[in-house]
């Protein structure tokens, strides 16, 4: 499990982290999401012991990164596919690794095989594509059979088919009680992967949710001949085609129920599961009202 | 809601409870700089270049035409402060640039946060390496030229010791390039540093000193590394002990920065 308590990391004037408290869970997928420059990277960073904070702290199953020893059996990490060395093999940038922390040799392989990378592994890294980079970072990640693992945007570079492997791998991990840390900025991706969601704006949690929360939230869409009444009485309806309202956020037993208090006439009533781009969207936007209103 | 997860966590046992005998140290530290050394093809080229001028020089040299004496050393010397000792200060710089380049010192990092062991494993690494290589190539040269002359002792005791002074300054300075490399963290500008450090600033500080009448700015670049290394195969082995000292202070200064540094 990673704990980061008051995490701040400041560049010179420039806050990339700003008073950062998180929890991550055993046996969930979070997933971090936000704009470039949001600072998820630099959360990475920091809980890796790579970039000092500059107050706060981040621990790793109750230890700084530092006093780990053996760390890639206590936390595995993909913060960058293409920060290995273009000359060396994927095998051999792996069995350096693995020797630095006593892993057995064989491991290696494994790793490989898990990751789909045994057929290019006596490659050059410089010769690989992004996906096959993003691929050894991952089992590079997995070489330790660490009970944390954390990957920043593993996803970008992946074929389709890679796309579904991460998935699958990655509830796997947490099925197996791991806590597991993802960050990406593509929300379709997280909604099929991660149990809660932490959005980071300018360095700060702007929301942090279960992801059930998030994608209960049902609304309607209404059809009939004369919905003007309908549209008057529901806030946030809005006229989605000819003759169609929409309503977030209001389940359709109750739309139905307002229609017929109202003697109207309807031709179909349904229920919308919202995408988490609309959550994301109402989420943030309510976290930058706040904000502006907070201030103001 | 958390806070008793959270608690459940903290008491449950550790699924792996660390024992003394598995601790890394820092032998685990240099087992994995041995293998990213070795899984380069630069290392190749370095300490093949450096072997194959020595050789061509042995082969080259034109012998004093007495068997009955040994031939001089002069010729591998030269070898050694004409072109091999820049290769080899190259070797020791690509050794840390190269893995801030490509940005995989962060694996390195996250493998080793001790950072302090990152650096004296590499150190012990390339100077190893280089003591190593340079006793084979200097050693080899002079046999070369020994067999090609029919000489015998194939190596005499004066022989052997230049040899060994030789490949002790050959390994120095690769670790002050190593650590000097580590401060600059650019190939170029760490390489031009240690060439303007080997060839020019002993020549500037003597004309200097001459200059202003103040002997003693010679002295200084006296005890710079190519005038120390020029001694110590001399046979000076004591004034060999400064290249000690000008290796470990840019290891200690490397230990500093690579601390207190974002990586």
């Amino acid at each position: 499990m990673i704990e980061l308590k008051n995490l701040t990391k400041r560049y010179g004037d420039k806050t990339a982290v700003d008073d950062l408290t998180l929890h991550l869970e055993p046996g969930t997928v979070t997933g971090f999401l936000g704009p470039n420059g949001a600072g998820k990277s630099t959360t990475m960073r920091l809980i890796l012991g790579l970039d000092a904070p500059t107050s706060g702290t981040a621990l790793v199953d109750g230890r700084r990164y530092a006093d780990l020893d053996r760390p890639l059996t206590t936390i595995g990490a993909l913060l960058d596919a293409k920060a290995v060395h273009p000359g060396r093999t994927g095998r051999d940038h792996l069995r350096a690794m693995a020797r630095s922390q006593r892993i057995p040799a064989r491991r290696v392989d494994e790793v490989l095989e898990r990751t789909g990378m045994t057929a290019a592994a006596r490659r050059r890294t410089g010769t690989y594509s992004l996906g096959m980079s993003q691929r050894l970072g991952i089992a590079g990640a997995l070489l330790g059979d660490p009970r944390v693992l954390m990957l920043d945007e593993p996803v970008n570079g992946l074929d389709p088919d890679g796309v579904t492997w991460i998935r699958t791998l990655l509830r796997g991990l947490a099925a197996e009680g791991r806590t597991v840390f993802v960050s990406s900025h593509l929300m379709s991706e997280m909604q099929q992967t991660a149990d809660r969601l932490v959005v980071l704006g300018k360095g700060r949690v702007i929301a942090d949710e279960p992801m059930a929360n998030l994608l209960t939230a049902t609304g309607s869409r209404v059809r009939g001949p004369a919905l003007e009444a309908l549209a008057e009485r529901l806030d946030g309806a809005r006229w989605t085609g000819d003759g169609e309202l929409t309503v977030p956020g209001v389940r359709p037993e109750e739309v139905g129920a307002l229609a017929h208090q109202l003697g109207l006439l309807l031709h179909r009533l349904e229920a919308t599961e919202p995408t988490l781009e609309e959550s994301y969207m109402s989420l943030t936007a309510d976290a930058v009202e706040y904000t502006a209103g907070g201030e103001a | 809601m958390s806070a008793t997860t959270a608690q459940a966590v903290r008491t449950a046992p550790a699924a792996q409870p660390p024992t003394a005998a598995a601790r890394t140290g820092l032998g685990d530290a240099i087992g994995s700089e041995w293998i990213k050394l070795w899984s380069l093809r630069s290392t190749w080229w370095y300490l093949g270049g450096a072997a194959a001028i020595v050789v061509l020089t042995s082969l080259l040299e034109p012998g004093d035409g007495d068997p009955t004496t040994p031939n001089s050393v002069a010729p591998v010397l030269g070898a050694v402060s004409y072109f091999v000792q820049y290769v080899l200060a190259a070797f020791g710089i690509v050794a840390i640039t190269g893995e801030i380049a490509t940005r995989s010192i962060t694996v390195t990092m996250a493998c080793t946060p001790r950072r302090t062991r990152i650096m004296i494993a590499k150190a012990l690494v390339v100077g190893g390496v280089v003591l190593v290589t340079s006793l084979l190539v200097t050693g080899g040269g002079l046999l070369l030229t020994a067999v090609r002359f029919g000489e015998l002792p194939l190596l005499d005791g004066a022989q052997a010791e230049t040899v060994l002074a030789a490949s002790v300054y050959l390994a120095l300075l690769a670790v002050f390039s190593l650590g000097l490399a580590t401060l600059v963290r650019r190939t170029a500008g760490a390489l031009s540093v240690v060439l303007l450090l080997l060839l020019m600033v002993p020549e500037l500080l003597r004309m200097l000193s001459v200059r202003i009448e103040a002997p003693w700015v010679n002295t200084v670049g006296d005890w710079t590394p190519s005038p120390i290394g020029w001694r110590l195969m001399e046979g000076q082995w004591a004034d060999g002990l400064a290249l000690l000292g000008w290796a470990g202070a840019a290891v200690a200064a490397a230990v500093w920065v690579l601390r207190r540094r974002d990586a």
